[in-house]
């Protein structure tokens, strides 16, 4: 099947009942409006200015509270705690048996390494907010220039086992509204169940905005009037400060043959979790394997599945959390079944 | 950007950035707006681009956000452009819009994805940079694409064969 002349059809299809303006009459609408839009533009700019300084005073009054569900702060502090040797059998000895030499590969595979300097992270943020009657009660965010991951729990209205298939309820906001940023709008597809998830947004802050706002709202148009310059509704938000700490997360493109019905393609670490992207043809057998982080000293922390598990067709995004705060440097292999993934060489 | 310039790009990427805006938002009057509002903001960018490649990118990635904030607005959601209202304004009927027709029929990320990889040239990987998704994201978007789109055609085909049946 010749797919571009589908699409070759179809345009010329649409440019021949739409009678769109040719090149030269498009390229005079453009510079006349450019300009008008120029003009415009300077006689609001004074206003713009002071918009900016109320956002900026609002973002001081945002109360965080210590975190009480997860006590995410607590583990952070006991994270070596919980690692330990790797033991000669180090999961269930049943579970090995029945995959050994039927799927487990027992390959060793070196991943080129990229790191990013996490640019926000907090575990001290407690708010719930309300959406569509479900409670979304957000912990913690972590933020390394690509990725915006946020800890939260969903509690769904009485009589409700799932949310709809998709339930927007994030905007990004720079705290200084400027049209020429490239910020994505941020609407979370929640296909779950009540329970803790952390959930990514991918998204790019300018590196010359100190704060951003994550704004919580119960429907797209809310968004975008918010991001068109709408006021904030009262306590609809969390205000991200880019504070640049030292720590690191690490993102790797890879072609990772777990097993025989499980690739990895993408990985992805960052404090609060590890996403592991793949495609799996028999998917549930191979998502239940089991799954540890070793570090440069040699010891281990198993890895639980907290997170969600996104599939579409037959890729997976598989997201483990592992009830600590990781600094990724300091994790050199990716154990998946048998398969040892290296990553800090 | 000088004026010299935004005309070369127009020329060059107008029908880039025109089928772009069409796969989200499906009404060619809407697609265009799109596209003007995407050389308002190339013509007014300040920063460089390294390449050629790069303003493509560029002009697609403008392109997406544009399209999906007009999706998302009220005005769009709960308005019907006039031309559908009135069935004959813009819309010339003589030409038989079949394959627009069916291509609506996919959602529009999918229609976006078969749109860049089989009409753009770009690879799974790019797509993947441009739209800021995961490269196997788009590989299912494409795989899933194709079958929907294979499987509108063979509909397609079927009704009009009955039609002509019945036409006899």
């Amino acid at each position: 099947m010749d797919y571009r002349n589908i699409f070759e059809s179809a345009m010329n299809e649409a440019r021949e009942t739409a009678h769109l303006p040719d090149d030269d009459r498009f390229i005079r609408i453009v510079k006349e409006r450019t300009s008008k839009m120029e003009k415009k533009n300077f006689r609001f700019r004074k206003s713009v200015v002071i918009a900016a300084s109320i956002a900026a005073v609002a973002a001081m009054t945002v109360s965080v509270g210590a975190a009480t569900n997860w006590d995410i702060a607590s583990l952070f502090a006991g994270a070596n705690a919980d690692r330990h040797g790797i033991p000669d059998t180090w999961y269930q000895r049943e579970f090995r048996e029945y995959y050994k030499n039927e799927y487990f590969t027992d390959t060793v595979v070196s991943s080129d390494t990229e790191y990013d300097i996490l640019k926000a992270i907090s575990t001290e943020v407690d708010r719930e907010f309300d959406v569509n009657g479900h409670k979304v009660h957000i912990f913690g965010y972590a933020y390394d220039g690509n990725r915006l991951d946020v800890m939260y729990d969903v509690i769904c209205d009485e009589g409700t086992d799932t949310l709809e298939e998709t339930t927007p309820f994030g905007s990004i906001i720079p705290s200084v509204p400027d049209d020429s940023y490239d910020l994505r709008s941020v609407e979370y597809d929640l296909l779950t169940a009540p329970g803790k998830y952390i959930a990514g947004i991918d998204l790019r802050i300018p590196e010359d905005t100190g704060t951003v706002r994550l704004n919580i709202v119960d429907s797209a148009d809310k968004a975008e009037a918010i991001r068109k310059g709408a006021s904030y509704e009262a306590d609809n938000y969390i205000d991200i400060a880019l504070n640049r700490d030292n720590v690191y997360s690490y993102r790797s493109e890879t072609e990772t043959k777990i097993c025989d019905d499980f690739t990895v393609t993408n990985l992805s670490i960052t404090p609060f979790m590890i996403r592991i992207e793949g495609r799996s043809l028999e998917s549930v057998r191979a998502l239940d394997l089991p799954i540890l982080a070793v570090f440069s000293d040699g010891s281990v922390i198993d890895l639980h599945r907290k997170g969600s598990v996104a599939c579409e067709h037959e890729f997976y995004s598989l997201y483990v959390t592992h009830g600590v705060l990781l600094d990724a440097r300091e994790i050199t292999e990716l154990r998946i079944g048998d398969t040892v993934i290296r990553i800090n060489q | 950007m000088s004026d010299i310039e935004l005309e070369s790009c127009v020329r060059r990427y107008r029908n880039t950035v025109f089928g772009t805006a069409l796969c989200f938002v499906k009404n060619p009057s809407d697609a265009d707006d799109i596209a003007q509002e995407v050389f308002i903001k190339l013509y007014k960018y300040d920063g460089e681009f390294d390449s050629d490649e790069h303003i493509r990118a560029w002009l697609i990635r403008c392109t997406v956000n544009l399209s999906k904030s007009l999706l998302r607005s009220y005005w769009h959601k709960f308005s019907a452009p006039l031309e559908e209202a009135e069935n004959k304004v813009y819309y010339d009927k003589s030409v038989d819009a079949d394959m627009l027709k069916l291509l609506n029929k996919l959602r529009p990320k999918i229609r976006s994805v078969l749109y860049l990889h089989y009409y753009e040239g770009y690879s799974a990987a790019e797509i993947a940079g441009i739209l800021k998704i995961s490269e196997s994201a788009v590989m299912a978007r494409l795989s899933r694409g194709r079958k929907q789109l294979r499987t509108l055609l063979l509909e397609e085909r079927n009704e009009s064969e009955n039609g002509l049946q019945e036409y006899i």
